[in-house]
């Protein structure tokens, strides 16, 4: 790799960090077409070299709960139990599909995304089956999917 | 900055299987597509677990670590791992996470999420054509 390819790729992760922190999502979700559309990675080589990324990004995430007394060991350890199964099942999958497959597979996910931006900050499943999150704008949401918000789960009117 | 969590942050016993549950989902969805998964695991355990945001995303980043690195052994048994890329990456994706955290306390939010879901949206689009 050249050293003008290094700073392409620190770039791209700069840019995929930042929106990732803006937005509060996963870096993911943005790496993987990243490393596709400019890096002309394919499929399954973005998706596992995301995969590596996100872990010293979380790490430094934990550390900041961590710090804040947010983090239950216990509960994360479940969760990962729960999880490592389900990333072996799930990889699995992913390298027994083809490229065109897997990418199709992350397109409908990368557009599910989307179109969940552009719904309210903090509508929830709920809300948006039953139509609630249309009613009263912005003042509205319910407790859900929002980032910011640390009150009780029933906040919905 | 709160130096202690709130008692309900602590996990009471008889969530183990919802915990399990949730945490499956999330790793099939992480190995399947290369992500983190917390974009269902924090809203799942709010919903489901009545877990505060903050307890929520701080037991989802750190169940990420060792999920991802299952997903890794498992990609990069089949060479599907770039290691000089994601050291590069990384390093661009440590420093622009503090760069997009700061700004988020500066920008009215509503459009620029709009905006961003269009952008996601267009790179799924420019995926499927590619």
């Amino acid at each position: 790799m050249t050293a003008v390819g290094a700073a392409v790729v620190v770039l791209l992760g700069l840019a995929a960090g930042a929106l990732a922190g803006l937005f509060g999502v996963g870096g993911g979700v943005l790496m993987v077409p990243g490393m596709v559309l400019v890096l002309g990675f394919g499929q399954h080589l973005a998706q596992g070299t995301s995969l590596l990324v996100i872990i010293p990004t979380a790490i430094i995430g934990t550390y900041t709960h961590w710090r804040n007394g947010y983090v239950d060991l216990r509960r994360s350890a479940v969760l990962a139990t729960g999880g490592i199964l389900g990333a072996v099942i799930g990889g699995s999958i992913a390298l027994g599909v083809d490229g065109v497959t897997l990418r199709r597979l992350f397109v409908a996910y990368l557009a599910l995304t989307g179109f969940g931006m552009l719904l309210p900050k903090g509508t929830s499943v709920r809300a948006l089956l039953t139509g609630s999150w249309r009613r009263g704008g912005r003042k509205a949401p319910a407790a859900g999917v929002d980032v910011e918000a640390a009150g009780p789960l029933e906040g919905e009117p | 900055m709160m130096a202690v969590a709130r008692r309900e942050d602590r996990a009471p016993r008889g969530d183990l299987v919802e915990l399990l549950v949730v945490g499956f989902v999330a790793g099939i969805l992480s190995g399947l597509l290369g992500v983190g998964g917390g974009l269902i695991m924090v809203p799942a355990m709010v919903l489901l677990l009545g877990l505060s945001q903050h307890a929520a995303h701080a037991a989802s980043l750190a169940a990420i670590v060792p999920i991802a690195l299952a997903g890794v052994l498992i990609f990069g048994q089949a060479s599907q791992v770039d290691p000089v890329a994601g050291a590069l990456l990384s390093l661009g994706a440590i420093l622009g996470v503090r760069i997009g955290a700061q700004l988020m306390r500066r920008t009215e939010e509503r459009r620029l999420r709009a905006a961003f879901g269009l952008f996601l949206i267009a790179m799924a689009l420019l995926l499927v054509f590619r």
